[in-house]
């Protein structure tokens, strides 16, 4: 009996990582949120630049659409030259350009090169978002270690605190059959209080773990939701930005053919299908930065919202733990020791038979 | 007039191959040395640009951004979407730098953690740090600076340089000085502003849809459309190049399809000017504009050429490798011509 409590209450439990308190724990949960709002803060520019992409865009798309529309009805209706004149009045440099074979090869130059310079720009975009993906996945990673980390920290304080407490319990029969006042019931008060002692610190050190599980297990999944939000967009946007450039890519080649065609209604069949395949890049890449941005309309605002939840939350979670461990303490060591108690249970029940 | 994009028909893009890895590193290479090689005067597109620009094509600028390099079967050139591609990433060089960020931060990034993404943004600092600010090659622009100016007889002379891209897929640069009388022609190709200069919409489109012509059917067209005066039209030209083991069409493609290796390549030099003593042809290559058109055309043009008081220079100047200096000198002696002909030493295939 007297080398059981003589090992117990001089033992230390091996918690693994730097140790853990009230402060370093707020520390670390407001690190991993201030790297999770960095992201969102990201997403917000990139959100930025979506809308500035999807204006010019729109513009692009719009000029090629009247100029496709004109070229299509060049056949039927009259004065498609004056039409076109004014249709190129859209084009910066272009206006009251008089209508030749050349000029058709350079009014195509220019939207081309206006083209590429915006599928570009998208595809830029996309790298950026896999960027951010890739960070958002390096802080799971991280997390995960800290929620591991702290999960073993909290079977381990679990562990010792039930022998702590058996311990207490011995302690506290082998006082009672001892004489008031007497020095041997003096020395058990004083191991029964070193027990109750350790029973503070430790069910504390058992609450801070646990917290630190959750609330961590909670901004993962935060995190991992941002990263999946990201994704699909590096996805979607990967798509529309290939596809694009297939086209760019074709057009590219259609119009310095243009530009050596000798027959006016062949140039005029060939600016109709470049026309039509500028047309179509464009669209891909604006659908793309269209549905973006519905996707960050409704999205973004509602996920910086939960994170703003997520925030209050955890701190009542972290003020009601201070107040529990100054206020309550015996109810805390007690709650403390049930949750070990679980905990041991749930381990026990989850461990492989 | 119904038409799938998807499915295009007919004949609707140029010839081109693809060239990468070691390949496309020599092309840059080679084209590079021709380039410097053929110390073009002010009236070929400008050296410097161009060489600027074909060496941000290279791999080991780019360093594997892009899967290779297209080339113009036609001309030997990089195609149309190969320049603009480096021109889309110049003009967005500085914009993509500063959303990058720190180069220290990006390779310690790519050092430390696998994810292939941070290696891809790592070689794009590399990439547009060594393209940002370079001054590039035009492919379509037109410059006019005001030479003199006679109050009296409200005429102003200038000077009109453009370059461009030309369909062909060769580099050109149209110089050319006329004059142009206020009172005498109500569209004017060139607007005064103070000391400045600027030619209308439609006179780059005029000039612009001339590309493909000769210095003298320029001269011609200019002079025919009115209201101007000119003296002299220069078009300075740069290619084709063409390398051994690619099809080429024209007399250089024929006399490239025996060779094994080797490269040759035509700097042609076209003038029509009033201030030349005679005519003077000393381009191996026959001029196809002149012997194209018909009889009638033909005397007319003669006639009409005569009244307007113009010579023709034509000259072509060629870098080549060393295995084929001979080649193209013997060539020329057939044609009866004496051209500069200079040779790159170094890497070629």
């Amino acid at each position: 009996m007297a080398e059981i409590k003589s090992d117990i209450l001089t033992a230390k439990p091996q918690y693994s990582g730097e140790g853990i308190s009230v402060k370093s724990l707020e520390g670390s949960i407001n690190g991993a949120r201030q790297r999770q709002n960095v992201k969102v803060g990201e997403l917000s520019a990139l959100r930025e630049k979506n809308i500035e992409l999807q204006t010019a865009l729109g513009d692009e798309v719009k000029k090629l659409r009247k100029l496709s529309d004109y070229v299509s009805g060049s056949g039927v209706k009259s004065g498609f030259w004056s039409n076109l004149k004014e249709v190129m009045s859209y084009i910066p440099g272009l206006k009251r350009l008089s209508i030749t074979r050349r000029s058709i090869e350079e009014l195509l130059r220019q939207q081309y090169e206006i083209s590429a310079l915006r599928v570009k720009e998208a595809a830029e975009f996309a790298d950026k978002l896999k960027t951010a993906q890739a960070e958002l996945y390096e802080e799971i990673q991280r997390l995960n270690g800290k929620i591991v980390e702290a999960a073993r920290n909290e079977e381990t304080a679990a562990d010792f605190l039930l022998q702590v407490q058996a311990l207490r319990e011995e302690l506290d029969a082998n006082l009672e059959g001892l004489e008031a006042g007497s020095t041997e019931a003096r020395e058990a008060q004083a191991d029964v209080d070193k027990a109750r002692q350790m029973l503070a610190e430790h069910s504390t050190e058992l609450q801070l773990y646990h917290t630190a599980e959750e609330r961590l297990a909670r901004l993962k999944d935060n995190t991992h939701m941002l990263a999946e939000t990201i994704g699909n967009l590096y996805s979607d946007i990967t798509q529309y930005v290939h596809a694009a450039s297939e086209k760019l890519d074709l057009v590219s080649g259609q119009i310095q053919a243009i530009g050596t065609a000798a027959d006016a209604s062949m140039v005029m069949l060939e600016m109709k299908r470049s026309l039509d395949v500028l047309t179509e890049s464009m669209n891909q890449t604006t659908q793309f930065v269209s549905e973006t941005q519905i996707y960050f309309r409704t999205n973004l605002d509602q996920l910086v919202k939960e994170l703003d939840v997520f925030d209050e939350t955890t701190t009542a979670v972290m003020e009601k733990n201070l107040a529990l461990s100054r206020e309550i303490e015996e109810r805390r060591i007690a709650e403390a020791l049930e949750v070990a108690l679980s905990t041991k249970k749930e381990k026990g029940d989850a461990a492989p038979a | 007039m119904a038409t799938d994009p998807a499915q295009p028909t007919g004949p609707k893009t140029i010839p081109s191959i693809t060239l990468t890895g070691a390949v496309e590193s020599e092309y840059v290479q080679n084209l590079t040395a021709i380039l410097r090689e053929a110390r073009l005067n002010v009236h070929y597109p400008e050296s410097a640009a161009l060489r600027d620009h074909v060496g941000c094509m290279s791999p080991q600028v780019h360093q594997g951004l892009y899967g290779g390099l297209d080339i113009d079967r036609r001309s030997g050139l990089p195609t149309y979407k190969e320049w603009t591609r480096v021109q889309t990433d110049v003009t967005l060089a500085d914009q993509m730098l500063a959303d990058l960020g720190d180069r220290d931060r990006l390779e310690k990034r790519a050092r430390d953690r696998d994810h292939l993404i941070y290696g891809k943004q790592l070689l794009k600092h590399h990439y547009y740090s060594a393209i940002r600010g370079k001054r590039l090659a035009q492919l379509g622009d037109m410059r006019v600076a005001l030479r003199r100016v006679d109050p009296d007889t409200r005429t102003a002379w200038f000077n009109v340089v453009l370059d461009k891209l030309d369909a062909s897929g060769l580099f050109v640069r149209f110089t050319i000085d006329l004059s142009q009388t206020d009172s005498v022609w109500s569209r004017s190709m060139v607007r005064l502003d103070a000391d400045t200069a600027k030619h209308t919409t439609e006179f780059r489109t005029l000039i612009y849809r001339f590309t493909s012509l000769d210095a003298e059917f320029t001269f011609f067209k200019l002079v025919t459309f009115g209201g101007l005066t000119v003296e002299r039209v220069v078009k300075g030209t740069v290619g084709p190049v063409l390398f051994a083991g690619h099809q080429a069409p024209g007399d250089l493609g024929r006399l490239m399809a025996d060779q094994s290796h080797g490269f040759v390549a035509a700097f042609p030099l076209d003038m029509a000017a009033c201030d030349l003593a005679a005519d003077r042809d000393n381009d191996p290559l026959e001029d196809p504009m002149v012997h194209r058109l018909s009889g009638n055309a033909k005397a007319e043009y003669e006639a009409a050429r005569e009244g307007m008081g113009y010579r023709v220079f034509k000259d072509r100047k060629f870098v080549v490798s060393a295995n084929l200096k001979q080649t193209i000198r013997d060539w020329c002696d057939r044609a009866g011509t004496k051209n500069i002909i200079k040779v790159v030493r170094g890497p070629r295939k």
